[in-house]
């Protein structure tokens, strides 16, 4: 109808033949659809100037065992529940990509992880616009197990796999490219769901507006009772229960 | 008495326990104690002033605020602009309300008369139409409307085409720089062509000379038209009497 409006939108116009419940007689009823709705507004698209590709645009194959040179032996080490204790200092930013994973818990990534993290992202990436990023290391850290039906005493067992520490906050995976949120979003989702602690997709925008959530609430905060309050002044006897590291973390990150 | 006061055993003073490590995604579920400081300790945001008047969600919808620079909204601008210049006549009708193959059909008798059909947003139309020399028109725009165009002003087609449609009313147009209501529009349709309107004019310029004309001629003429009343009328007397003069002669002979 209205010239505007035909420039953008294609109006859909299609006849319909159907068999007809009220004819009887053989006749057949047509149907004309015509679309009547329309959009108004049309948000310019993203402008990908500044990409930049890595040479390998998708992630690369981790070592299942850390590489030794030489005569090194990998020595059987304590648990160090440290590494994945608390929240993660260094690796907490996007730097490459606009899109990620980030880990919401501590835990340990074992190779099965990192190989259906890579898997999942390679199959479901389109390679000419996109690119993926590993912010994680290869599993190096040594886990010990005892063969099934051993008794108890003899020493400390044999090192049966490795893994890669992750505390909470830090950055696991990167994805960038000229490519939109919503186009990658399934994408990572589906990979963030079967990691072995909480997860959760990232952008840059929801990175930022976190870090400003959180800022606003420091400030803002009318509440007088916070953790660290309760904590300090036995309030409800809770110097009973509190743990060392929920002094140190303010009652997060447990 | 000193074996009567009671005394505590030594006790350390830090508890040395050894908890196990939860090396599990989740962690531990609380219990009581650390369910109730955690619920306290919730931290508590000033509540920020209600304006009451944008949080009705039906009057935004009507408000309907423009995007400040978007490019397609300034494109869209753009258009209605070049529709208002490049046309001597635009007229805006109301659309009522009515499926769309009516209003193709009612649109195809504009479309047959050389007319041309544009519809715009009226928050675009109005942000357009500001500061012009079509300013006025801006109270038009309040329910659904939309344009009909022509380069040259074809009042008569338009008004003729608009008595045949049914879904359309006519509100008002601009025609040749000049801002009608409907009433005005049917007006300047009713009134003849150019030419037999000068004609008229020429006729009635011609007849004031004439008038004063035969208004200057008029005791001339009046006197000359007596005049010779009056020579008829002695001429006529005199015929008479010649011929009584005579009739008494040939009376007087025959006796």
């Amino acid at each position: 109808m209205f010239s505007s409006i035909r420039t953008v939108l294609h109006s859909a116009k299609c006849t319909v033949k159907a068999a007809s419940p009220f004819f009887n007689d053989g006749r057949s009823a047509y149907w004309r659809v015509v679309s009547t709705a329309n959009l108004q507004h049309f948000d310019p698209p993203e402008e990908f100037d500044d990409v930049t590709f890595p040479e390998r645009r998708k992630l690369k194959l981790m070592l299942k065992v850390p590489l030794f040179i030489g005569n090194e032996r990998p020595r059987r080490q304590f648990k160090r529940i440290i590494d994945i204790r608390g929240p993660e200092e260094v690796h907490t930013k996007l730097t490459h990509g606009k899109y990620g994973i980030v880990a919401q818990g501590g835990g340990y990534l074992r190779h099965g992880h990192i190989e259906m993290i890579r898997l999942g992202i390679n199959k479901r990436m389109d390679e000419k616009r996109m690119f993926a990023l590993w912010r994680i290391d290869p599993v190096w850290k040594p886990v010990t197990k005892k063969g099934t039906g051993h008794r108890m005493g003899g020493g400390k067992g044999n090192i049966d796999y490795y893994v890669s520490p992750i505390r909470h906050g830090r950055v696991i995976v990167e994805v960038g490219g000229k490519c939109e949120f919503s186009e990658v979003e399934y994408m990572l989702k589906t990979v963030a769901h079967q990691l072995p602690f909480e997860a959760k997709v990232v952008s840059k925008e929801s990175l930022e507006e976190d870090i400003k959530c959180e800022e606003d609430i420091k400030k803002n905060n009318i509440n007088p009772f916070t953790f660290e309050y309760i904590a300090e002044n036995n309030i409800l006897g809770c110097h009973k229960w509190l743990g060392r590291y929920d002094r140190i973390f303010k009652g997060k990150y447990r | 008495m000193a074996a009567l006061m009671k005394r505590n055993l030594y006790v350390t003073p830090w508890a040395i326990v050894r908890h196990k490590v939860n090396l599990k995604g989740k962690p531990r579920p609380t219990w009581y104690e650390r369910s109730i400081v955690e619920k306290i300790s919730v931290p508590l945001m000033p509540r920020a002033p209600v304006d009451y008047a944008n949080r009705c969600g039906k009057l935004n919808n009507q408000r309907q605020q423009l995007i400040q620079d978007h490019p397609y909204q300034d494109f869209l601008i753009r258009r209605c602009k070049e529709m208002f210049e490049k046309n001597s006549m635009v007229a805006v009708f109301q659309q009522l309300s009515a499926s769309r193959n009516e209003q193709n059909k009612n649109l195809n008798k504009f479309r047959k008369k050389g007319f041309t059909c544009h519809h715009f947003n009226n928050l675009v139309v109005k942000r357009s139409i500001a500061d012009t020399k079509w300013a006025n028109m801006a109270p038009l725009f309040v329910s659904s409307t939309f344009f009909i165009a022509s380069e040259e002003a074809k009042v008569k087609d338009l008004v003729q085409a608009s008595k045949k449609v049914t879904d359309f009313v006519l509100l008002g147009a601009v025609a040749d720089d000049r801002l009608f209501s409907k009433q005005g529009l049917m007006d300047y349709a009713a009134l003849p062509d150019i030419e037999t309107k000068r004609a008229e004019l020429v006729g009635i310029l011609n007849h004031a000379a004439s008038n004063t004309k035969s208004l200057l001629e008029r005791h001339q003429q009046t006197l000359s038209t007596s005049l010779g009343q009056f020579i008829k009328q002695n001429t006529q007397s005199e015929t008479l009497n010649e011929s009584n003069q005579t009739e008494t002669k040939d009376g007087g002979n025959s006796s």
